[in-house]
């Protein structure tokens, strides 16, 4: 009896668990790397795209970053786009159990602080989308870009209201600086990130950006 | 050379440290002996350096231009610019209002001016400026691609719509601005007749630029087909009976009028068949395959 009893504690705690909110995560390197890469390689224009990773115990680990636009972004190019990821995550060339578990971007603009009106409507898709909770909004702070001591990204949740984002002390970043960053664009890595607008343009082009990192 | 001239030509942006280091070097190497072409060769670098924020580059390309061309409206925007990317703004305005003042009529002062408002994020009083501008200036494309773009950055697509309507008037002959108006109007939904403009503005696009050259034209062209096919689809229950439309919809005659199913799932087919045989990076067949199927039509 005391081993059963035993058993439906460890399977509801398992199931509270499962059912939980996840409790933030981190940003890994490489999908930290290629956020800032893609910014650097259009600087005159609004870069995003969409972060996959896995999730173990509540715990979100990004593990990668896919980008998507450097020109205004529509529909058409975010519905084809999440259609790729999601074939993708569900490929062998992603770690088992790769979902979307956000979006990034990097206004062309330096001091508007504000999430741009159709970010926060894929946004909000994503999240009913991927079923996740833990959907995270990465921002590329570009008044950070130039000091390698900071990570220049802020990674935010939406609030529970609905009607803004507020940067998250559950979410962290692996990298603390942005020193691999700058070593790679001094070798003009940048030039080589190819994202979803360059594939629709040109079906060679490698939005996976597989060796970039 | 050929590299800058290919950039110059196609007004791109692209690559802006490559441009400098290169353009440095021409100009070290050969100089005065470019000719007139070494002027359009030091604005090319300047702007470029202007993107790689080495302001030391640009500042003695600027000096350059200034001392060749000492009255020149064009040099004065130059001006503005290396001053707007020092941060002096308001230095900057007051350089494009002093060319504005000499020639009314300078409409790159002008735009710049409205870029200005850009960059400080004011979008509202941006579009407004903007569309003043372009009631005294009605033939300017790239400026009805900006105001295009401010408006989709603030979710209006309806006038985005508008604005790029404006751009293939035109340049009717352009597939890109036949594929942004394709985009805009799938985007802007909410009527099936948005989305059969969409597919119009998709195979002008493709007639205009084929097949495996034009990839986005053709995954465009197989979202909107797909969206009309599963539009007409729920237009009729499974006995063929024509449901409702709900309120301010087309009639299921228009929509089985306007679809045309046949013709939709040809082209659908035909945008797959073009698909399927585009070159891919390794390992990315399987995904495309399999994407492609998800946006194929299930009559």
């Amino acid at each position: 009896m005391g081993d059963k009893v035993d058993e439906v504690s460890d399977l509801a705690a398992a199931a509270k668990e499962a059912l939980a909110p996840a409790q933030g995560g981190i940003v890994g390197r490489q999908a930290h790397l290629k956020i800032l890469l893609h910014a650097a390689k259009h600087p005159w224009a609004e870069t995003s795209g969409m972060l996959i990773g896995t999730e173990t115990k509540g715990k979100i680990s990004v593990t990668d970053a896919i980008p998507f636009c450097h020109a205004p972004m529509m529909a058409p190019i975010v519905e084809i786009g999440t259609a790729f990821v999601e074939e993708y995550c569900k490929s062998e060339q992603t770690p088992e159990g790769s979902k979307i578990f956000g979006w990034f971007y990097a206004t062309s603009r330096g001091n508007v602080d504000t999430v741009p009106k159709p970010t926060l409507a894929v946004f909000k898709k994503l999240q009913t989308v991927s079923g996740t909770q833990g959907t995270c909004l990465v921002r590329v702070l570009n008044k950070n870009l130039s000091d390698e001591s900071t990570t220049a990204l802020d990674i935010m949740t939406l609030k529970s209201s609905g009607d803004g984002f507020s940067s998250s002390s559950q979410w962290k970043t692996e990298l603390d600086n942005t020193k691999e960053f700058t070593k790679l664009l001094k070798e003009g890595r940048q030039d080589i990130v190819f994202d979803m607008d360059d594939f629709m343009h040109d079906s060679t082009s490698d939005w996976r950006n597989l060796n970039l990192v | 050379m050929e590299f800058l001239a290919e950039k110059r030509k196609d007004n791109s942006r692209d690559m802006p440290s490559r441009v400098v280091e290169t353009g440095k070097e021409l100009l070290r190497r050969r100089g005065a002996r470019l000719g007139v072409e070494q002027w359009s060769v030091r604005e090319q670098v300047f702007l470029a350096a202007l993107d790689t924020n080495e302001l030391d580059v640009a500042g003695s390309m600027l000096k350059e231009i200034e001392a060749q061309f000492p009255d020149s409206q064009r040099a004065g925007r130059l001006r503005g610019l290396y001053l707007e990317a020092q941060g002096k703004t308001k230095e900057a305005a007051a350089v494009y209002d002093g060319l504005l003042k000499t020639n009314e009529i300078n409409m790159l002062a002008f735009k710049r001016k409205i870029c200005l408002l850009i960059a400080a994020g004011k979008d509202s009083e941006a579009v407004t400026q903007l569309t003043k501008y372009l009631d005294t200036f009605q033939a300017d494309s790239e400026a009805w691609k900006q105001l295009a773009l401010l408006h989709i950055q603030c979710g209006s697509f309806r006038n985005a719509v508008f604005c790029l309507e404006e751009v293939i008037i035109s340049d009717p002959h352009s597939y890109i601005s036949a594929l942004a108006l394709a985009d805009a109007k799938y985007t802007l939904g909410g009527d099936v007749v948005n989305i059969v403009d969409a597919r119009k503005y998709y195979s002008l696009s493709l007639h205009l630029k084929e097949g495996a050259a034009n990839p986005r034209a053709l995954w465009g062209m197989m979202l909107a087909t797909r969206a009309l096919d599963e539009w007409a689809a729920d237009a009729t229950d499974s006995t063929g009976k024509k449901k409702q439309q709900p309120k301010g919809k087309a009639g299921s005659d228009n929509v089985a009028q306007l679809v045309q199913r046949n013709l939709n799932t040809a082209l659908n087919m035909r945008a797959q068949e073009h698909i399927a045989n585009m070159e891919l990076p390794e390992g990315m067949k399987d995904l495309v395959t399999k994407v492609a199927q998800r946006f194929s039509c299930k009559a």
